[in-house]
């Protein structure tokens, strides 16, 4: 049975204080997205031995992990997902899957959703925008199909929106198409050049004057429908960056670097499909990575090595990126977690490291 | 009569405004700057108004500050972009319990 709620914020809070681990169980997808940053297609077999992820989260939960968000490749494709799910729902956590909504029919799949806690649906736009960007005539329809089989199978829904330069004046009907159906969240994610998107859509840029008019148009929508549906927009105004100090964990705002708060400084910790741990962002550089899924070590060891051994350059990846926000006067909206990402490259990967010796 | 338009018309009829009025960037930039600075100072944006025959002649946009962050209301004051800015005491006297500030923005 569906649960009764008076706000979004309310209907939300559960996801939006919990510590995540975001598992991409396999690359495996029935689609292949023009934008998808994971390079996910049809005919990529394989998948993250359930037991092991099990045994992990299981780990997790212990050091403060409370919350996973299964994405991809499309998770209903990866056949232990019921089983990863109800064990993680017995060890109190909070089952979030992102999907293209369109494989919901099967009788599997709706067991599945019944142990989902909130169900996030890709959409790209009009069915037109969203086919073509899909690659894949009848997305549109097959996904509306699979909203309708959401709301009769899980208590919250939403949808998430990349957003292209050319594309950001549909914000207004995603946000009547959502509302439309009910939904509680619309989450727009700026395209980043990552994965297939990189390849695809390489000299797609985003103009200074773009990101303004989405900035401009995303407040006035969030907050003339906050009532009734949570929006977010993973852009940052520089002055907000600069001014808190928690983005580059300054000295008066720092936390204690101790594996005990792991979990408090990395709320998002990400199982790529290599089954590597690693913090941040999926696609972070692997300078970073924790440990693995498959490695014989606990969690527990892995998280200690990784604050002795790495957390200087964490701090050092941070400051970096927020010194650049400093300098480049020219950029005011930033995508903070992408410009992470790339300054994780830039600076920490093998390649760049051995650069600097030579020099 | 001004014309204040309608929350359902509003996004699109923003967006289309957006699109199609070619504002210079550093006009874009200043909008930007001072919603952000509103979210950053603790501001609660409580609506949004349009007004103007064609619409954008103004913006309201209507926030509650709590009493104990009212000094946030000067550091909203060196921004050129709003042109005016009203404050009213809300709750019961002596001591407010809120402010309810409304800012203008014109010619968007």
């Amino acid at each position: 049975m569906k649960n009764s709620f008076t706000t979004t914020s309310d209907t939300l809070a559960p996801a939006r204080v919990s510590k995540v681990i975001q598992i991409h169980p396999s690359l495996q997808c029935n689609l292949t997205c023009r934008h998808c940053y994971s390079s996910s297609a049809p005919g990529l077999k394989g998948g993250l031995e359930v037991s092991r992820l099990k045994k992990v989260i299981e780990e997790l939960a212990a050091i403060g992990y409370n919350a996973i968000s299964l994405s991809g490749g499309e998770p209903f494709l990866y056949g232990p997902l019921e089983e990863l799910l109800v064990h993680s729902h017995s060890l109190g956590f909070f089952n979030s899957i992102t999907t293209n909504a369109m494989l919901l029919g099967s009788e599997r799949a709706k067991q599945v959703l019944k142990q989902a806690d909130l169900i996030a649906i890709s959409i790209d736009g009009q069915e037109d925008q969203h086919d073509k960007v899909r690659n894949f005539n009848g997305a549109f329809k097959k996904m509306e199909e699979g909203v309708q089989i959401v709301k009769d199978h899980v208590a919250y829904f939403g949808f998430i929106h990349t957003l292209f330069p050319d594309n950001w004046e549909i914000m207004d009907w995603l946000v009547h198409f959502a509302l439309r159906h009910e939904a509680k969240l619309l989450h727009f994610h700026p395209l980043e050049m990552a994965g297939r998107a990189a390849i695809k859509l390489n000299s797609v840029k985003f103009d200074p004057e773009s990101l303004h008019k989405i900035y401009i148009a995303f407040h006035f929508l969030k907050d003339i429908y906050k009532e009734q549906l949570f929006m977010q927009l993973d852009l940052l105004h520089r002055d907000h960056i600069i001014e808190n100090p928690n983005f580059v964990f300054h000295q008066d705002n720092a936390p204690e670097f101790t594996a005990a708060n792991f979990s408090n400084i990395f709320k998002e910790l990400i199982i790529d499909e290599e089954g590597d741990i690693i913090p941040i962002s999926h696609g972070c550089s692997k300078h970073f990575k924790i440990g693995n899924i498959y490695r014989n070590v606990s969690c527990a060891d892995m998280v200690e090595k990784f604050m002795q051994e790495k957390m200087e350059d964490i701090v050092s990846l941070y400051q970096t990126t927020h010194d650049s926000i400093i300098e480049d006067q020219e950029s005011e909206l930033i995508n903070w977690s992408e410009l992470v990402l790339h300054f994780s490259h830039e600076l920490f990967d093998v390649r760049s490291i051995s650069q600097l010796v030579v020099v | 009569m001004e014309k204040k338009l309608q929350h359902d018309e509003m996004g699109k009829t923003l967006i289309h405004q957006l699109s199609k009025c070619n504002l210079p960037k550093t006009r874009l930039s200043s909008i930007s700057k001072s919603i952000a600075a509103l979210h950053r100072t603790g501001f609660q944006v409580i609506d949004w108004s349009i007004f103007g025959k064609p619409a954008f002649e103004r913006f309201v946009i209507d926030t509650q500050l709590p009493f104990d962050k009212v000094s946030s209301i000067q550091d909203l004051f060196v921004h050129d972009t709003f042109k005016e800015i009203f404050i009213f005491k809300k709750g019961l006297p002596p001591m407010p319990n809120f402010y309810n500030v409304k800012f203008t923005i014109e010619n968007v």
